[in-house]
């Protein structure tokens, strides 16, 4: 037996004191004018299911805590109560506890809390009118794959980061192989190369060849104990070592222009409406870090009072989305690893230096001024990362300016190491020794470094394999599972769509996952023999609306099965009388098993939801109500619907003129606008639902006069469009804050509706009391009841 | 099974399917998934170092 709600309890929430909703498991049709408490009513719905009310959700200063409660009472107070059938289950929710549903409704709820059960206008507009990404999020939430999103992110920024680390790699490769090429002279392209080219070198100079390069650290200390007694090896080694580090320029010019190139990306991104949102994205770390660290319950900001939890989790996930990647962000994440390194790796090497230099008085200014350059290379660093986590640009000219003195204080470590070496004493051939050593031993440093590079590099590139693998499998399976789900639930769209626009150039509709984009979904139909088109550029605003209401229902039918509430808030306001039938036709036909809460505005809805009611034989099953009156103390005040003509008799007996005549003038129109319905009269008919009386009465007559041939009928018709005519300055009088109102009497406020009905009735099938209407093939106007057994039947001209 | 489990379960299939992917590294993904610890970068980066070793799928698994 599906669950159906029963009663609805609503205390101190939004626009709602106190209010009791009896639906027996029925459905609810609700009618309001705008301000009198629907959405209230269905915002505590969603409270209830959610714990949230979705529209207070993500916009600046509004707040379930600040806004929910209603404004006489605290947060305390809120307490939304919904019983269930079966078993007349009664479940509560306050702000500050929930419930837990028994067993037998869990797949109820399971689906109601995610919310999906609620159409707003808005929504539609989400699903039609919105980018791909956001259209991809509404319809991630209802299938249940947003966490899913996050995870393809932190795949992609996986592969992203391992990118970065090759790049990183081949570009020190690149430049260890160029500096060897250098240093010896020769071109060299892989390491094979280095021991021939060293070889030929040591012939040259008369010196014994090195056999293999794992020799070359013995062979060079055999070489240099051929330079100088024992106790003065280790310093030459030392000075020479050093000499031949910081004989290459310490910092490339081509670094400048790869901060530049950096920065430029960085620039874009931060102009891309990125840098408010990051000083979101900061005030919302550093919130999340006191509300954790502390463990408060109190909101820092507005004091209020808070769901850590989840607010922690509200916290993450949007700072997940500010920190969302555009395919910018992933270059920049990428170039930010090699660049970085590069910066680590300076640092390293005067680092390194320094410890040499250490027991060398003569190089201690040298020294000295390493440390500052350390120092600041150090404090540079973080722009760097500033940089990548797009916070700000790196001030490059502070850099531009450094690096010339760095590489300044380099060279007089190189010159001084070679006055040391010089002042040592050391004969020509010594120093021709000397040189090769330091050759050799800049080599070796240099191949030792590439080996371990390109065994990094193998070793980077593979798991930069297999993080590509990861990622392309994860997004091409995810996307094929969503697009499966998308093509089951098309044919529903599509003829749930057909059933409200029959013999329309619209169909095809299909939603597709955006190829090569991440959490992307298109929306295309065919219209008018065009393929693949934006329904937006080729639909009116009421057929984009019913469009976005077959999606929603479409997703209903496939995701909702244990599931029977379905509620529409306000849904139809831009589609037109005729396809509104086509919608209840839908509803009552396809959904007929769910539990509907319709609420309106709109009369002529509410009225075509009710005759919809008679037609499928469903007027047991809803409860139809209106909200009379609202005010901030009382709230709604909700009464059952009553026909029209009784609501006007009871104005008018309890002397309510003005109420009455408001009423009758609506009756007025509503009769006024059937009339020209049925009877096809041209012009009138608006897709907005807004009506003048005056054109609609003009309309009407002239139409009355082109079609129907003299005779009694026509002269009844006649009659009480005269009758009417000279009444209907009361209803003007009544209907507006007219000064006139006053004098007008009831008796007369009663004749003026009472024309108005005996205009009605002249229209009325006298057999069966349905609309006359105008038949064309036939050239007669007779009852719209195809079933009546003794229709009305005038010819036409 | 809910979508995502599906989604999931395709995805550690194919992973599976291919000769060359390291089946450590598709256990310790697994793991990750149902810890639900795989929302994060650090974590799977973590399990690509630990199941990719020096480079080679024989020595991983």
């Amino acid at each position: 037996m599906a669950v159906k709600i029963k009663t609805i309890n609503i205390h101190a929430f939004r626009g709602i004191p106190d209010l009791e909703i009896q639906l027996d498991g029925k459905n609810l049709l609700l009618r309001g004018e705008n301000g009198t408490g629907k959405s209230s009513i269905v915002e505590a719905i969603e409270f209830f299911f959610t714990g949230k009310i979705s529209h207070l959700e993500g916009i600046r200063g509004l707040s379930l805590q600040r806004h929910g409660p209603h404004v006489n009472y605290d947060a305390n107070d809120v307490n939304v109560g919904l019983t269930f059938n079966p078993g007349s289950v009664s479940l509560n929710r306050t702000f500050e506890s929930s419930f837990s549903p028994p067993e037998q409704f869990k797949e109820y709820f399971e689906i109601t809390q995610k919310g999906i059960f609620i159409l707003r206008r808005s929504q539609i507009l989400t699903f039609i009118m919105s980018n791909p990404a956001d259209r991809f999020r509404a319809i991630g939430s209802i299938i249940g794959i947003e966490p899913l999103d996050a995870i393809e992110l932190e795949m992609m920024r996986v592969r992203d980061n391992l990118k970065g680390e090759i790049d990183s790699k081949e570009d020190k490769i690149n430049e260890l192989i160029s500096n060897l090429s250098t240093i010896i002279e020769k071109d060299i392209s892989k390491v094979e190369d280095i021991l021939l080219a060293l070889n030929e070198m040591l012939q040259e100079a008369n010196l014994p060849l090195i056999k293999s390069l794992k020799d070359v650290d013995k062979h060079a200390e055999e070489m240099l104990k051929t330079v100088k007694k024992a106790e003065s090896i280790d310093r030459i080694g030392v000075l020479n070592e050093v000499f031949e580090i910081t004989k290459t320029k310490l910092i490339s010019r081509e670094i400048i222009g790869e901060l530049n190139d950096f920065n430029n990306k960085v620039k874009n991104l931060l102009q891309e409406d990125i840098r408010l949102e990051l000083s979101v994205a900061d005030l919302l770390e550093s919130g999340r870090k006191v509300i954790e660290e502390k463990e408060m319950d109190i909101c820092p900001l507005c004091e209020q009072r808070i769901d850590r939890e989840s607010l922690i989790i509200k916290i993450d996930n949007r700072l997940r989305t500010l920190r969302n990647l555009s395919k910018k962000a992933s270059e920049v994440r990428t170039m930010y690893v090699p660049l970085i390194n590069k910066f680590n790796e300076i640092t390293d090497k005067v680092d390194a230096i320094i410890s040499k230099i250490e027991s060398f008085p003569q190089l201690a200014e040298e020294k000295r001024r390493s440390i500052e350059k350390i120092a600041f290379l150090k404090e540079f660093a973080p722009h760097i990362t500033s940089a990548k986590n797009l916070k700000d640009m790196i001030p490059v000219q502070v850099f531009d300016k450094q690096k010339n003195e760095i590489n300044g204080v380099w060279t007089s470590i190189s010159k001084k190491c070679n006055q040391v070496l010089d002042t040592i004493g050391l004969t020509e051939d010594e120093k021709k020794v000397l040189d090769v050593v330091r050759l050799i031993e800049q080599t070796r440093s240099k191949t030792t470094e590439l080996s371990k590079t390109q065994a990094e590099l193998k070793i980077c590139q593979y798991r930069f394999d297999l993080a590509e693998k990861i990622f392309s499998t994860f997004s091409e399976t995810k996307k094929t599972k969503i697009q499966g789900i998308y093509n089951s639930i098309q044919g529903n769209i599509q003829s749930f769509y057909s059933s409200l626009h029959p013999n329309e150039l619209h169909k095809n509709i299909e939603l597709t996952v955006a190829l090569g984009r991440r959490a992307s979904t298109e929306l295309r139909m065919e219209s008018f023999g065009r393929e693949g088109e934006d329904p937006r550029a080729l639909t009116s605003e009421g057929h984009l609306d019913s469009l976005g209401l077959c999606i929603f229902l479409g997703f209903v039918k496939k995701f909702n099965k244990g599931c029977s509430l379905i509620v529409l808030d306000d849904i139809v306001c831009t589609v037109d009388a005729k396809h509104r039938e086509n919608i209840c036709k839908l509803l009552f036909e396809g959904f007929r098993d769910q539990q509907l809460i319709i609420t309106t505005q709109d009369e002529v809805w509410y009225e075509q939801l009710r005759a919809s009611q008679r037609v499928y034989e469903m007027e047991g099953d809803f409860k139809n109500k209106v909200i009379t009156n609202w005010c901030v103390e009382r709230g709604p005040t909700i009464r059952p619907y009553k026909i029209r003509w009784k609501r006007i008799q009871d104005k008018i007996n309890s002397g309510d003129k003005s109420g009455a005549g408001n009423e009758g003038r609506q009756y007025l129109e509503w009769v006024l606008l059937k009339i020209c319905e049925f009877l096809k009269a041209s012009g009138p008919i608006r897709s907005s639902g807004l009506y003048e009386v005056e054109e609609l009465l003009i309309a009407a007559k002239k139409r009355v006069e082109s079609l129907i041939e003299e005779c009694v009928f026509k002269s009844t018709i006649f009659d009480a469009f005269q009758d009417l005519e000279s009444r209907k300055i009361m209803g003007n009088i009544l209907s507006h804050n007219n000064i006139l109102a006053a004098k007008v009497s009831i008796e007369e406020v009663n004749r003026f509706c009472c024309s108005v009905k005996n205009l009605h009735n002249v229209f009325l099938c006298p057999n069966c009391r349905h609309f006359i209407g105008y038949y064309r093939d036939l050239k007669i106007v007779r009852c719209s009841n195809a079933r009546c057994e003794n229709p009305i039947d005038v010819k036409t001209k | 099974m809910g979508i995502q489990e599906e989604i999931f379960e395709v995805f550690f299939k194919k992973l599976e399917e291919d000769e060359k992917f390291p089946t450590s590294i598709v256990e310790k993904l697994k793991k990750l998934w149902e810890s639900g610890e795989i929302t994060s970068k650090e974590k799977i980066l973590e399990v690509m170092k630990e199941g990719s070793g020096n480079g080679s799928k024989n020595q991983n698994d």
